[in-house]
Formats: C-alpha cells, sequence, structure tokens
C-alpha cells in the first residue's frame, strides 16, 4: 500500500526538479555582462582601473586580462595560486558580481598615448578557459601622466582628504599663496547630478561658520588669502542608488596673485553596490531579455 | 540470519558514509554488494528481499564512478550533481525496499516493541529524505541565509535518520534467529 505512495512522492519531487532546473536554466547569462562605467583617471602608475561584472553563480572562470584597442592591460602581482573560484562581490539569486582590478603601469601609455587622451568604451575580456567576450563597459577616459615635476609647495595645496567607498569624500585645501579660483569643473555624466551631490566652502583659518555652497551656486572668481581653506565635499545621495562604477576628476584652477596658473584635483570614487532588482533591470537592458 | 543482517548493516554504512582519500575509501559499489548478499541469504524465507536485491545490483553498477570522484567538492561541472541526485535517489529507493524487507521479518519475529520501532523509523527515514529531496530541487533558484540553514538542518536530520536506521538494524539483529527460518506449510 505504502509503495504507491512512495514512488507518487519520488514522481511529484523529480517533477519539481525538472520545472526548478529548467526556469534556472532560462535564468542563465550566455556570457558575463558588464556594467556600464564611467572613469576618468590618469595615466600614472599607481592609478588602477576596476571592471564590475555580473556573471552566473556557477561560472568557475577567472578573468585573466583584457585588451583595449590593440592593448593588453593586466592585473599585476597577481597571486600564483589562485583560489578555485573567483571571488564574489555579491551574490544574488542566479548571478554574482564580480571585479577585476588592472593596473595602469602594464600600459604603456610614453609609447602610444603620450600627450593625448585615451577614450574607449569597449574592451575584449579574456578568461582563464581562453574564451573571449566584446564587451563594452561604458566610457573610461584617461588623461595623460600628471606633471609632478612642480617641486615645492603649490599654491592650493592639499592638506587632508576622507574617502569610503560609497563615493562620500571631503577635501581640505589650503592656499600657501593669495589666489584666486577662477573655475570648478568636472565631467557631467548622465544622471550624475540626481546622484552626487558636490558642495564647497571656503572659511579663514578657523573651521567654523562657512556654509556649504552647491559648486552650481559658486560666483566665480574666488579669492583666497593665504592660509585661507576651500573644502571640497562628494556626497552620493541615499535616496537613489547608483548602479555603475563612476570616477572622475574634479578641477580646480585658476591664478595666484603673481600670475601663475595653477590646477588642483580632487578625486570622486564610486564602488557600485546592486540590488536584485538593479540586477534584473541592468540584464534586461544589456541582454533585452524579461526577467522577473 | 544473523549474518546476512550485520552484511546489510555494513552495507548500508558503506553507503551512506563517504571517507574520501584519493579514492572514496567506504566504497559504494563494496556497500551495494554487501547488501546484495545479505539479501539473498534471505531470498528464500522472505521474499520482500527481492526488491533490494535488485535495487542493489542496480546501485552496484551506478555508483562505481563515485568511488573515484569526490562528489561532496564545490567546484564539481554540473553533470556530476545531477549524477549525485541520481545516487542519492537510488539510496531512498533502497532504503525504502530494505525497510520493506525488515517489516516482513520483525513480523515474523512477534515482537510488538520491535515492530513499533521499525514502523516509527521507517516513517520517519522515508520522511526525511524525501523533504530533503523537494527541498533540494528549490536550491537552484533560491539564495539567502534562510536557504542555507534549511539545507543544514535537512543534510543533518538525513544523517540522523540514517544513524538510526544502521540502530535499528542492531537491534534486529539481536533478536533474530541465527539460522533462516522458513515456513512449510503442509
Amino acid at each position: 500500500m505504502k509503495e504507491r505512495y512512495f514512488w507518487l512522492a519520488l514522481a511529484l519531487i523529480g517533477i519539481s526538479w525538472i520545472t526548478n532546473s529548467v526556469y534556472a536554466q532560462s535564468k542563465q547569462l550566455k556570457e558575463p555582462i558588464f556594467l556600464d562605467h564611467y572613469i576618468e583617471t590618469t595615466a600614472d602608475d599607481y592609478n588602477n582601473l576596476t571592471f564590475y561584472y555580473l556573471a552566473n553563480k556557477n561560472d568557475q572562470r577567472h578573468l585573466n586580462y583584457f585588451t583595449i584597442n590593440g592593448l593588453s592591460a593586466y592585473a599585476e602581482n597577481e597571486f600564483i595560486y589562485l583560489p578555485d573560484a573567483p571571488y564574489n562581490l555579491q551574490t544574488f539569486t542566479h548571478h554574482v558580481l564580480r571585479s577585476k582590478t588592472i593596473n595602469l603601469s602594464s600600459i604603456d601609455f610614453d609609447y602610444h598615448y603620450p600627450d593625448e587622451d585615451f577614450i574607449f568604451s569597449d574592451v575584449f575580456a579574456v578568461f582563464s578557459d581562453s574564451t573571449g567576450i566584446d564587451a563594452s563597459i561604458g566610457e573610461v577616459v584617461i588623461h595623460p601622466k600628471e606633471d609632478n615635476s612642480i617641486s615645492g609647495d603649490l599654491p592650493l595645496m592639499s592638506t587632508s582628504s576622507s574617502m569610503d567607498t560609497s563615493g562620500n569624500s571631503n577635501y581640505r585645501y589650503v592656499a600657501t599663496e593669495p589666489l584666486t579660483v577662477e573655475a570648478i569643473s568636472y565631467p557631467f555624466y548622465e544622471n550624475s547630478k540626481e546622484h552626487i551631490s558636490i558642495t564647497s566652502n571656503r572659511s579663514g583659518e578657523s573651521d567654523s561658520n562657512s556654509t556649504d555652497v552647491n559648486l552650481e551656486d559658486i560666483v566665480y572668481p574666488i579669492y583666497l588669502d593665504k592660509g585661507q581653506t576651500l573644502r571640497i565635499n562628494f556626497k552620493t545621495r541615499e535616496e537613489k542608488s547608483i548602479q555603475n562604477p563612476i570616477a572622475f576628476i574634479l578641477n580646480i584652477s585658476g591664478t595666484t596673485e603673481q600670475g601663475k596658473a595653477f590646477n588642483t584635483s580632487a578625486w570622486y570614487n564610486y564602488q557600485p553596490y546592486l540590488t536584485q532588482s538593479d540586477v534584473n533591470s541592468i540584464i534586461q537592458a544589456k541582454t533585452g531579455r524579461e526577467t522577473d | 540470519m544473523n549474518s546476512a543482517l550485520r552484511r546489510i548493516f555494513w552495507g548500508y554504512l558503506f553507503i551512506f558514509f563517504r571517507i574520501h582519500i584519493g579514492i572514496d575509501l567506504l566504497m559504494d559499489p563494496v556497500g551495494y554488494l554487501l547488501i546484495y548478499s545479505g539479501c539473498k541469504k534471505m531470498a528464500d524465507a522472505y521474499p520482500q528481499s527481492k526488491k533490494p536485491m535488485a535495487v542493489a545490483l542496480v546501485g552496484m553498477v551506478v555508483s562505481i564512478p563515485s568511488v573515484f570522484v569526490n562528489l561532496s567538492e564545490p567546484t564539481l561541472a554540473y553533470s556530476w550533481s545531477v549524477y549525485s541526485i541520481g545516487l542519492f535517489i537510488i539510496k531512498m529507493v533502497a532504503a525504502y525496499y530494505l525497510f520493506l524487507l525488515l517489516m516482513e521479518i520483525v513480523n515474523t519475529l512477534s515482537e510488538p516493541a520491535l515492530i513499533h520501532r521499525t514502523r516509527n523509523t521507517f516513517k520517519y527515514l522515508i520522511g526525511f529524505h524525501l523533504t530533503a529531496f523537494a527541498l533540494m530541487s528549490f536550491y537552484v533558484n533560491t539564495s539567502g541565509d534562510g536557504w542555507i540553514v534549511l539545507n543544514l538542518i535537512a543534510t543533518i536530520g538525513v544523517l540522523l535518520m540514517d544513524i538510526l536506521f544502521l540502530f535499528l538494524l542492531r537491534a534486529i539483529r539481536k533478536v533474530a534467529p541465527d539460522s533462516v527460518r522458513i515456513d512449510v506449510t503442509i
């Protein structure tokens, strides 16, 4: 008597297995999907470039290197012993978020792009099983190396900075001689205004009684006497999460009282943190497929 | 019959424990072989032993690859996890038919406490195995801590049931006569 029920239960569970497997199979990505990056950096050796991508949960391949416009880019100091499975930054129902960081020192900029910006929107990513995919990665701009030949104090010098991976950062600059700030500019990316708020304030030698002013509302020129400070604050707005990795350089430029032009930069860096619905919309946008 | 039950005991132990050092030291095919020979000894007296014999034969052949492949490694390819599920099903079916055999044996020994215990262990073992099996079918579509905990509980439950089964076998062995009793009616 019991035998019939036993086999019936087994059969029902078998159907559950088949249904679940078919559903899971429909969610699998054909190939890893890269997020849209909006990155601006300089070609200096100490800079890194990190690319984020979504892969299937059971995809065990490591990402070995990129080929960008014919140049190969590697990560240096790779461990000789790689763990069996690649590291997942985040895990979702069927997919995982991974990243690969390459050192800019592995690209010979002096030879290929000595004076001009290196801009690209696609990379060719090669995985550990020797398969490669063409991926569109948003837009990356690499400026030529910073000119570090200036010795002595910069006119507007950074005295402290703090940064976290959610893009919130603060920079404090002090004027080492009287100067005028004429412009503060940064590349304007789609929607960045919705997500990032940039404010600045100017104060005397003591840090109190100054108000944050939105960058758009600043009235130029700003005159700083010697010893006065300028602060730049980046704050990522909590209400809308950013799905893209964003990094850019904010440029403060002006002239000293003596007539010398100067340029100082503040860097903004955001490492994405995705939710399951972010993942679904990214996959839908990139593959044109319906997801849950 | 004592020795027959002893073989079934060791056979089942070989199947559900796995000590993998290079190869699986507690080899599944050997386990199924032991169950097969144990059932064969009782075949005349207890007709129910035919079914476990058949399953053990199938299990012997199908489980040969598991000797060489460590199925508990997480980085195995997808086809091996399908194979693991197949082995789990065979083990469950073997356990089920062994239980039917045990019920038959225990009924002839007419010890009510033992009969009761066998029936209970039967219910719980099959219940846990089927539940664990049903849960397993959803893991590929779920993620999160809750499901990991469920998986853990199900795995431990199945392990406990298997151990209880072995104890039950031992208890039946103690009460069983040395020679197989053949009922002859004239």
